[in-house]
């Protein structure tokens, strides 16, 4: 069970950097861009992430279900960062909207 | 007549790559389990694991192609040198 | 050059998805609830408790048989894991029983016959994604290969032609129309790409055998002696004639788990039972390796006492088993289970948000939208009918395995046309209705239907949901909760459409206004 709960929560924090590393999110997560470095940054802790989970995956079973355990949890990563950029994006609009307009959902 | 029947044509030859893929596909799984070093058994499997994948990307090649008459010429060729290579080891080491 | 190429790839991705989507649409929804085929299977026969030991239930499974199919060519018995609780039996007739007489039973753990419902159960769900139903089994198996083969350029094509595919990643944004169609498409494709491809190669390498004969038939004369190298426990021994009694199956059960360290037992296969020539295989449980194919033990079935293991498996036949493994997820613990389940919903929507988004962007180019070519009025009623009217003939096969009568003649036949009567009632509703109104009104239905389930079990078992919760029952709660969660999909569905339709004729106004 921990080493699922840790896959879990190194896939989902993995993803969620490389999310907010490209530029077309950060108005969704942050509200506002990030410069360069800072994405850069963001991107190459995303990755050593992966690979932490990768390596808590192989040293807890065996090679073979590492990457099994490592494809399934990082749609679930995925998932949540799909998840967090576009509520976020939804909150920028209503914030962006003026007075008066009519929904549109 | 001319440019829509050439159209139709070239469709037609694209749609016929599906059968015909299939058996160039098993051609060459067929020939690669002939020549390959191990048992029997292991050699079937391996030409079929590996079929699929000869199959996908013959699909692939066939419809990106930009010359219908240019593949199929590829293909009639590659058919024929991998269909003697597989009657003469029949022929010479016969079948399980 | 590049741009020619991905166009090329784009039409491809186009027809070899659009073609057989409504098919791979309903595959992959079966193949994502096989997954928990065996819990399905115990929701359906609520009649069934308990937990059971291997070595008893195959001391029992003898014991019945011997008293219930007497003279009887070979058995083959499945015996209860972690997930299923009954002990499954098949048996070839014997020569002299009569014609009709029955080939199969279910008993409990002490080897007694189960007193409960008659169903098919999951494991009906599970054979027909791949053996379909009301045709026969190899003509089936032959169109899902075909399928699976149409999937397997459709991803390939689609990887081609999806530019962005790392910047769009994340991409998913609501209320734009054709825009939003295809960032769900792209996400649930991209987000489990992994997934979806290995579960396409190893689907076809599942029916390799059936699909791709000629390598097969390069190297071997028939098929038979090709089953003979790959399958060496299935040589038949003939039957001597002799009288012998079957040594204890239990002993021989125990002494496979100790030389497997308790991986499980999965199946037992005897032939030529009560007689001298009787041999017993025992196959390793699918849980304990990635192999599908497991390990087999052979015993002489009259002294008990281990035959000769033979030559292990080469790495081409491994290779072959753990791809049918893969595909199969019988290797899987509970959470990485949830994961396949998951990844196959993403496939299933993948699939429906796929062939919808091919009406979006049509009917933005119809020359008159109120009269669409004949073409795209199929693809809309297909779309429809499927991707909504096959989870109400899902919900319509689990409502009637709890309102039919329990002692129907040919019960598990009335439920599984049951899903097909439910399928084909909403698929002609449809065809009566707008396309619009057809949407809202089935996705209600379905909604209504699904959240039905768990109320129509309280109703007519004793075994309902509050009480699973608080006893534990985490198969039953879990399915009667995932019935809940998919029903409120549906309303949801259903609601958002409604709310969208008001607005939808101004937007595409407005569109066709705006200069192009």
């Amino acid at each position: 069970m921990i080493l699922h709960l840790a896959l879990l929560l190194l896939s989902a924090a993995a993803f969620l950097a490389l999310c907010a590393g490209l530029k077309r999110y950060q108005r969704g997560l942050f509200g506002r861009q990030l410069d360069a470095r800072q994405s850069r940054t963001l991107r190459i802790g995303g990755w050593a992430l992966l690979a932490t989970a990768f390596l808590f995956g192989w040293i807890g079973s065996d090679f073979g279900r590492a990457m099994i355990l490592l494809a399934g949890y990082s749609t679930i990563g995925a998932l949540l960062s799909v998840f967090l950029v576009t509520r976020g994006e939804a909150r920028r609009k209503e914030g962006d909207k003026p007075r008066g307009s009519r929904e549109s959902r | 007549m001319g440019k829509a029947s050439h159209a139709w044509l070239a469709m037609a030859a694209r749609i016929a790559a599906i059968p015909g893929g299939y058996l160039l596909a098993g051609l060459a799984s067929a020939c690669l389990a002939r020549l390959l070093p191990t048992s029997n058994v292991e050699a079937a499997v391996t030409g079929m694991l590996v079929s699929f994948g000869i199959y996908a990307a013959l699909l692939i090649w066939a419809f990106s192609a930009r010359s219908a008459l240019r593949l199929w010429l590829w293909w009639g060729g590659t058919a024929a040198v991998l269909g003697v290579i597989l009657a003469m080891s029949i022929a010479l080491e016969g079948r399980a | 050059m590049k741009q020619g190429f991905r166009q090329s790839m784009a039409w491809l991705h186009t027809w070899s998805g659009l073609l057989l989507g409504w098919l791979l649409f309903v595959i992959f929804a079966c193949g994502t609830a096989a997954y928990f085929q065996e819990e399905i299977t115990r929701w359906m026969q609520p009649e069934v408790t308990g937990a059971s030991d291997p070595v008893a239930a195959a001391d029992g499974a003898v014991r019945w048989l011997e008293a219930n199919a007497p003279g009887s060519g070979d058995w083959y018995i499945t015996l209860p894991g972690k997930r299923a609780a009954t002990t499954a039996l098949y048996w070839s007739p014997a020569p002299d029983a009569p014609a009709g007489s029955p080939t199969q039973a279910t008993l409990d753990g002490e080897g007694n016959p189960v007193a409960a419902r008659e169903t098919a159960g999951g494991f009906f769900l599970y054979r027909f994604h791949f053996d379909l139903h009301y045709m026969p089994v190899l003509w089936a198996r032959y169109i899902v290969g075909i399928a699976a083969m149409f999937m397997l350029v459709a991803i390939i094509s689609g990887i081609i032609t999806h530019k962005k595919i790392f910047t769009d990643f994340f991409m998913l944004r609501f209320g734009k129309g054709q825009r939003s169609w295809l960032d769900g498409h792209n996400v649930t494709a991209v987000l489990a790409l992994p997934f979806h491809l290995m579960i396409t190669y190893t689907g076809l390498v599942t029916l390799g055998s059936l699909l791709s004969p000629v390598p097969i038939a390069a190297v071997y004369q028939s098929a038979d002696r090709y089953y003979a190298d790959a399958f060496p426990q299935g040589d038949t021994v003939e039957r001597t004639g002799k009288a012998a009694p079957l040594a204890s199956l239990g002993s021989m059960v125990r002494q496979a788990d100790h030389v497997w360290d308790g991986a499980g037992i999965g199946y037992i296969y005897v032939s030529n039972p009560g007689d001298a020539a009787a041999r017993v295989s025992i196959t390793s449980a699918p849980s304990s390796s990635l192999d599908a194919r497991g390990q087999t033990l052979e015993f002489d079935g009259v002294t008990g006492r281990p035959l000769d293991a033979g030559a292990p498996k080469g790495p081409a036949q491994t290779t072959e088993g753990v791809m049918i493994g893969l595909h199969a997820g019988r290797y899987a613990d509970s959470a990485l289970r949830w994961l396949y389940f998951i990844s196959g919903l993403l496939g299933t929507a993948m699939v429906g948000t796929g062939l919808v988004l091919w009406t979006v962007k049509r009917r933005l180019k119809l020359p008159d939208p109120a009269r669409p070519h004949l073409g795209f009025r199929i693809v809309e009623r297909l779309n429809i009918g499927v991707i909504v009217g096959f989870p109400i003939g899902l919900a319509t096969y689990f409502l009637a395995n709890r309102l039919l009568p329990i002692k129907l003649v040919e019960r598990a036949d009335w439920e599984i046309d049951s899903l097909f009567i439910g399928w084909s009632c909403a698929f002609l509703f449809s065809l009566a209705r707008s396309p619009r109104r057809g949407w809202i009104e089935l996705s209600a239905l379905c909604a209504a239907l699904f959240l039905a389930i768990p109320l129509v079990s309280a109703l007519t078992t004793s075994r309902n949901l509050p009480a699973s919760l608080l006893a534990g029952d985490w198969i039953f709660a879990g399915f009667e909760l995932t019935m809940l969660a998919i029903g409120g999909m549906f309303a949801f569905l259903a609601w958002k459409l409604r709310v969208t339709s008001s607005l939808a004729p101004a937007r595409e106004r407005g569109r066709r206004k705006a200069p192009a």
